[in-house]
This record gives structure tokens, sequence and C-alpha cells, in this order.
């Protein structure tokens, strides 16, 4: 037999009876205690956004739509769209709308806006999470 | 013949060390590990005391090989069930919760002893004796239970702490090659390789102990 397998049989005689070492009796409760502890620090100082994801995606989803269309449209500013298509019984609705003018906003407004929104989020989720470290230290 | 009494009785004993606790070990080992996580998760927090009793000794035992200390030991086995509960939410159920586990502890304990600037003093055998196994298991075999396990103890401290994990966790017998390769982000070659060196390092430690020595036995 080789010495190879000598030792592997030797070490499986040996080494797989070893006993684990004990350690002090309430080490579990310790480790529950400050479990616990975490846990009820982290309900009261749990960070909560004022807006949800669900709004921000909803947000950033218009205010895509709007950029693609100026961009597509290629107009620098906002311009009342055009009922005449809708049918003429539903005219009287659409005339408050057709009289109802935005104030122009030109295209480096809205660009200035998008990058502004776009790093804010990036902040606050920076934010977060070094706020979420802190309280889980 | 005591020898062999004693072996088997502390071989019965050790179907219930994972637990730490004979009678928690039967009520319990019903309920598996992700089932006790998806218990956790949906807010039993108390659930997570019979993980951490379950593994507690193993976690324990690592940590003490790797940092030789049993305060810092003890802190980093709490600091591992603490991060551990913690990232709960991040383990995904693909590996077994005891990989996951002992992954963190190997890391934690290296952690501990760079962030306490201390070297583990461990022998660097670049050229290791041939190994008389034949005569180690004689000995081993004529010494009581009790200065056996002590001397394999010490040996096993002498190895370095990757060397330390691996011999550990393999011969718990509770994770295959593929398993300690994924912990210690080696690949199963490596792992094997290292499991063959650290043995035959083991034995030659052992060999060179004074308690080997037969003229002082006698």
């Amino acid at each position: 037999m080789k010495e190879e397998e000598k030792i592997e049989i030797l070490a499986d005689k040996y080494l797989t009876n070893l006993p684990l070492d004990r350690l002090s009796f309430d080490f579990s409760a310790k480790v529950m205690t400050e479990i616990t502890a975490s846990e009820i620090n982290k309900a009261r100082f749990s960070y909560k956004p004022l807006i949800s994801k669900p709004v921000w995606a909803t947000f950033f989803a218009i205010m895509g739509a709007v950029f693609v269309y100026f961009l597509i449209s290629g107009q620098s500013s906002f311009q009342a769209p055009d009922f005449s298509w809708f049918p003429k019984q539903l005219h009287s609705f659409t005339l408050p709308l057709a009289n109802f003018k935005l104030p122009v906003i030109s295209g480096t407004v809205i660009s200035s806006i998008l990058i502004f929104s776009f790093m804010a989020l990036i902040e606050i989720s920076v934010i977060k999470r070094l706020f979420d470290r802190r309280t889980t230290q | 013949m005591v020898t062999d009494f004693l072996n088997y009785f502390f071989r019965g004993q050790k179907c219930n060390q994972k637990s730490g606790d004979p009678v928690l070990s039967l009520s319990m080992n019903h309920q598996d590990d992700h089932q006790l996580i998806k218990a956790i998760r949906a807010g039993q927090t108390q659930a997570y005391a019979t993980l951490v009793k379950r593994y507690e000794r193993m976690v324990f035992s690592l940590a003490l090989r790797i940092m030789k200390n049993r305060e810092d030991a003890e802190e980093v086995a709490q600091d591992v069930f603490v991060k551990a509960y913690q990232a709960l939410d991040g383990f995904k159920g693909d590996a077994k919760f005891s990989s996951w586990l002992y992954r963190i502890t190997y890391n934690r304990s290296l952690d501990m002893l760079a962030r306490k600037k201390r070297q583990p003093t461990f022998k660097n055998m670049e050229n290791m004796a041939q190994v008389n196994s034949s005569q180690i298991e004689n000995m081993l075999d004529t010494m009581e239970y009790q200065q056996q396990q002590k001397l394999l103890k010490n040996a096993i401290n002498q190895l370095e702490a990757e060397e330390i994990f691996i011999v550990t966790v393999y011969y718990y017998k509770e994770h295959t090659i593929a398993e300690i390769a994924e912990m210690t982000g080696l690949t199963e070659s490596n792992v094997k390789i290292k499991l063959y060196r650290s043995r035959k390092k083991l034995f030659t430690l052992l060999q060179a102990m004074p308690a080997f020595n037969k003229k002082e036995l006698l």
C-alpha cells in the first residue's frame, strides 16, 4: 500500500472522531439577545423612502416619454395637442384643453431637470446604504 | 480495550454534536435548515436559535482552531451568527446553509486575525519527513483517549488557516470536496492537493511531538 493511502486511512480513523470544542453555555442566548436588539434598532431607525419605487418609476416613465416626444417631434416647446380628430359631440369637453397653454420650457431646462433628478436618485440610494450600514453595526 | 470502548462511546456521541444538545437535535432534526430559514423570513426570529444551536460548535471550533484563542473565537462565532442573520435575505438556498455559514466563519476569522495583526504560528514544512503510519497508529492506540485528542488538536493547530479549515470541514463528514472548494474559493483539485498535504503535514508534526518519543512514554 502506498504511503498516501496509509495516511488517508489513518486520517479517516483519527480525525473523523475528533470532537468539536464546546463554548459557553449561554452562547446562543447571547446571539439571540444581540439579534433581537438589532431587530428593535432596525425597526426604530429603518429607512422608509418618502416616494416609493413605483411612484419613481411612473415619474421617470412620464419624464422619458416627454423627452422622447420632444426628441422625435423636434419641437423646443410644448404646444397644446390637436383635438380636431375627436368626435364633434366631444368638442365641448376638449375645448378647455385646447385653450390651455403650458408655459414654454426650453429643452435645456428639461435636460437639466432630468439630470438633476437622476443624480438625486443616485444620492438617495448611496445615503440609504450608508444609513443602513451604520444602523446594523 | 478501554480505548476501543471510549472510541465507540465518543463515536456514538458524535451524531449529536451538530446541535450541541441531544434533546434539541432529536426534536428539531425533522426540520431542515431551509424550512427554518423560511420560518425566520416569515418573521419567526426565534427559529434562528435552532440554527445557532445546530451549528455553534462547528463555527466555534473552526474559529478557535484558526484564532487559537477562546475569547477571540467566541467573538468571531457570535459575529458570524449575527451577520448571517442580517444577511439571510441574501442567502439564495442553492448551497447548504452550513456551507454558507462556514464560509462566513472562515472569512471572519481571517479578518479578525488581520485586524489583530496577529500572525498565527504554524510550521512551514518544505521538506516533510516520511510518515511512519503504522508507528503512529500503534502509539495513538496505546494512548488514553483524552491524550490522543489533545495531541491531534495540537497538531491541527500548527497547520495554516486554510489547511485547518479544509481538514476540519472535510473530516466532519458533512461536506464534499466540491462544497469545500466553493467555500474556500479554490478549485476541487486544489482542495484535494491541500487536503493530502495537510494530512501528511499533520502526521509529520504528530510524529515529531515529544509524546511520540517511545522512551518518554516508557
